[in-house]
């Protein structure tokens, strides 16, 4: 991969120190004014290295954007990152940003300045004309590697493999440059390996249909299942009963057109036929109690516990399976990451508020309010036709109660 | 985006409400002979799912029935799922490379029923008949690989309304469903009768619904019987008429009877 170009390099690719790949296994990645060192690469790890790649990558003209990426990422994943440099070129300043078990050396010394630990990014500034070899390694790498001066390269560009780099500033000047084509091992300059490599593939398939047949028969995947069942032949009559939520056992009474529902109730919610509060009582598996409309036009049917808002899908008790997630997406950030909570207790759908920024509101008048505020403490018993405000986003909570054209028991 | 895994993108064919389907390059892995496929790229998170998806695909993959498109392949690429399919260049009911009669769109639904009922008899539910899955080609039409997107997100949502053009994608969602009951043979055979009505007349089964906003559509779909238009011929209704009865035990009772309905009314001169 050793290609010696003979084109000039550009200014701004002049004033980096001529960068010197240590032979290894792990990452060093150059890209503009950025240089990533990761001497070691757990194979545990390679995920978060293609983030720190990443992010090296992104375009940062500011030059504090990336940094500040960087300590979000060591706050969150500082046990999973391993060792790394990440040298910024910044003015006539070298900032070296050091995280984990890795040593930058300067001149051959240690400098008198605190590596990184493990949860906070040690940083060197090294201002140009101070220093005149600079090496980035693992730490207690006694012996750097000798590094072939036969073909002596520069990572210009591109992601290589490399245990760590040695840093050599350039001699500055125009009297200095290259003359145009004359490059040579032997001659004053330094042939660069312009590496442009792509990072490898990393992505997993599963061939498909004849694809399969043509890449030698692989076996198919997933189980061969039955038939689905025909409706009215079984399991699919007009009686409510199997439903895709989970199973919760809970009491109830059938109306004279055979509705399981709330004996609380004066009529049936599905058919308004009244309810005998003296009726007999079973115990059968919760129908859905109703529906949350987002004003985005997504139904969720109500058969458990929901968290809402704008990153409810990463609550833990979704993350654990206790509730569903209703993620409202909203670029104005008025919603709140998890802002309500929507609890099923028997046959009450209650919401409550659950710390958010702007309030839980709720109105059983429309749009146009009253808008009354929902409270984390005190849980409301959601209604038929209630809308509930949180931030910009609306829901409309429904029970398919019939009040236009009644279809009536069959 | 220009290319996903192995696929080099050549253009964009389209996008839906989770996903962007690209013109790719075949990689040469697949072993097939066409240059390019159709490659869908989904913009749903959530990976969890990635193994049940591929389940489902495979077993839909695996039917090869003449009536279902061709897939040849599912992958995951840095946390993005996506899948390889026959490129279809004459595009579907919804956007057809060129005008249809009325009784290739017959013919065309009644294929999408065969295919649909190939699936049920597997054990496999569509979840997503509409005029933009039922894709044309030299036999005439094959039903689209099945909505997926049920596996990647936590929890189940019914439908995605869409805003704006979008809107009136609710009635291809059968009324039982909105009561969280499983989708199976007569929620596929309501799509069926929904996606028939809308090729023939051009407009939907529920007339109010057209410029509500969501909470007012989800009203009136609920609280509204499906009215056919008049400009179906009496076959034709009562074809659409019976799949899309409210009650799932009063409609076609397989897909495959739908599709011999509708092919009748399709010999039928006229």
């Amino acid at each position: 991969m050793s290609v010696p170009l003979t084109e000039r390099p550009s200014p701004a690719l002049r004033e980096w120190p001529r960068v010197q790949v240590h032979p290894g296994t792990g990452v060093v990645d150059r890209r503009g004014d950025v240089l990533l060192v990761v001497p070691v690469l757990p194979p545990s790890s390679a995920e978060r290295v293609r983030e720190l790649v990443r992010l090296c990558h992104r375009p940062d003209p500011t030059g504090s954007a990336r940094v500040d990426a960087l300590r979000a990422l060591l706050d969150l994943r500082a046990a999973d990152l391993p060792g790394f440099a990440l040298l910024v070129r910044s003015g006539s300043v070298l900032r070296a940003l050091v995280h984990g078990p890795v040593r930058v050396r300067v001149d051959g010394r240690a400098p008198d300045l605190p590596a990184g630990d493990a949860a906070r990014l040690g940083e060197h500034v090294l201002a140009d004309g101070e220093w005149h070899e600079l090496t980035v390694a693992a730490d207690g790498d006694a012996e750097l590697p000798a590094v072939s001066e036969v073909l002596r390269l520069d990572l210009e560009s591109g992601t290589v493999p490399g245990a760590g780099v040695t840093l050599l500033p350039t001699a500055a000047g125009p009297a200095q440059q290259l003359p145009g084509g004359a490059a040579g091992a032997a001659g004053p300059g330094v042939p660069s390996s312009a590496t442009a490599l792509r990072p490898a593939v990393l992505f997993r398939t599963v061939l498909l249909g004849e694809c399969v047949a043509a890449a030698g028969g692989q076996p198919a995947r997933g189980a061969r299942r039955p038939p689905l069942p025909i409706a009215g032949a079984r399991g699919e009559s007009g009686v409510d009963t199997a439903t895709t939520g989970p199973e919760v056992l809970v009491e109830g009474v059938h109306c004279p057109h055979g509705h399981f529902t709330d004996p609380e109730l004066p009529a049936c919610p599905a058919c308004g036929a009244p309810l005998s509060p003296a009726g007999p009582r079973v115990r059968l598996p919760r129908p859905p109690l109703g529906i949350l409309v987002t004003d985005g036009g997504t139904i969720y049917p109500v058969t458990g516990d929901l968290l809402i808002g704008r990153e409810a899908a990463q609550a833990p008790d979704v993350l654990a399976g206790r509730a569903r997630a209703l993620p409202l997406r909203d670029a104005a950030r008025s919603t709140s990451r998890v802002h309500a909570r929507l609890t099923v207790d028997g046959w009450k759908v209650l919401l409550s508020d659950n710390g958010s920024a702007n309030g839980t509101f709720l109105s059983r008048s429309g749009a146009a309010g009253p808008w009354l505020p929902v409270t984390a403490q005190i849980p409301v018993r959601l209604v038929h036709g209630d809308r509930v405000r949180l931030g910009k986003r609306q829901l409309l909570f429904d029970t398919w109660r019939e009040t236009a054209v009644s279809r009536g028991p069959r | 985006m220009d290319r996903i895994a192995d696929y080099v993108f050549l253009r964009e064919l389209g996008r839906g409400e989770h996903s962007h389907v690209y013109l790719a390059r075949t990689p040469r892995r697949l072993g097939i002979p066409p240059d390019t496929v159709s490659v869908k790229v989904l913009s749903l998170t959530g990976t969890d799912g990635f193994d049940a998806l591929a389940d489902e695909l495979s077993l839909f993959a695996a039917l090869r029935a003449p009536e279902l498109v061709p897939m040849y392949d599912v992958g995951m690429d840095g946390g993005v799922v996506f899948y390889a399919m026959r490129h279809e260049p004459a595009g579907s009911l919804a956007a057809p490379a060129r005008d249809l009669t009325r009784r290739e769109r017959l013919r065309a639904v009644a294929r999408a029923a065969r295919g649909a009922h190939e699936m049920h008899e597997a054990g496999l539910v569509h979840r997503g008949i509409a005029p933009t899955n039922v894709l044309l080609d030299k036999a005439g039409a094959v039903l689209a690989e099945p909505s997926l997107g049920h596996l990647l997100t936590q929890g189940h949502t019914v439908s995605g309304l869409g805003t704006g053009s979008q809107a009136g994608r609710l009635e291809f969602v059968a009324p039982e469903l909105m009561r969280g009951r499983p989708a199976g043979r007569a929620s596929d055979v309501w799509a069926l009768g929904v996606t028939l009505h809308l090729v023939l007349t051009g407009h939907g089964l529920f007339p109010a619904m057209v410029s509500a906003d969501p909470f007012t559509a989800v009203r009136i779909y609920l609280r509204s019987q499906p009215v056919p238009g008049d400009d179906l011929t009496e076959g034709e209704r009562a074809v659409v008429t019976r799949a899309v009865h409210p009650d799932p035990a009063h409609r076609f009772r397989t897909a495959a009877e739908l599709a011999d309905a509708v092919e009748e009314v399709a010999r039928r001169p006229g």
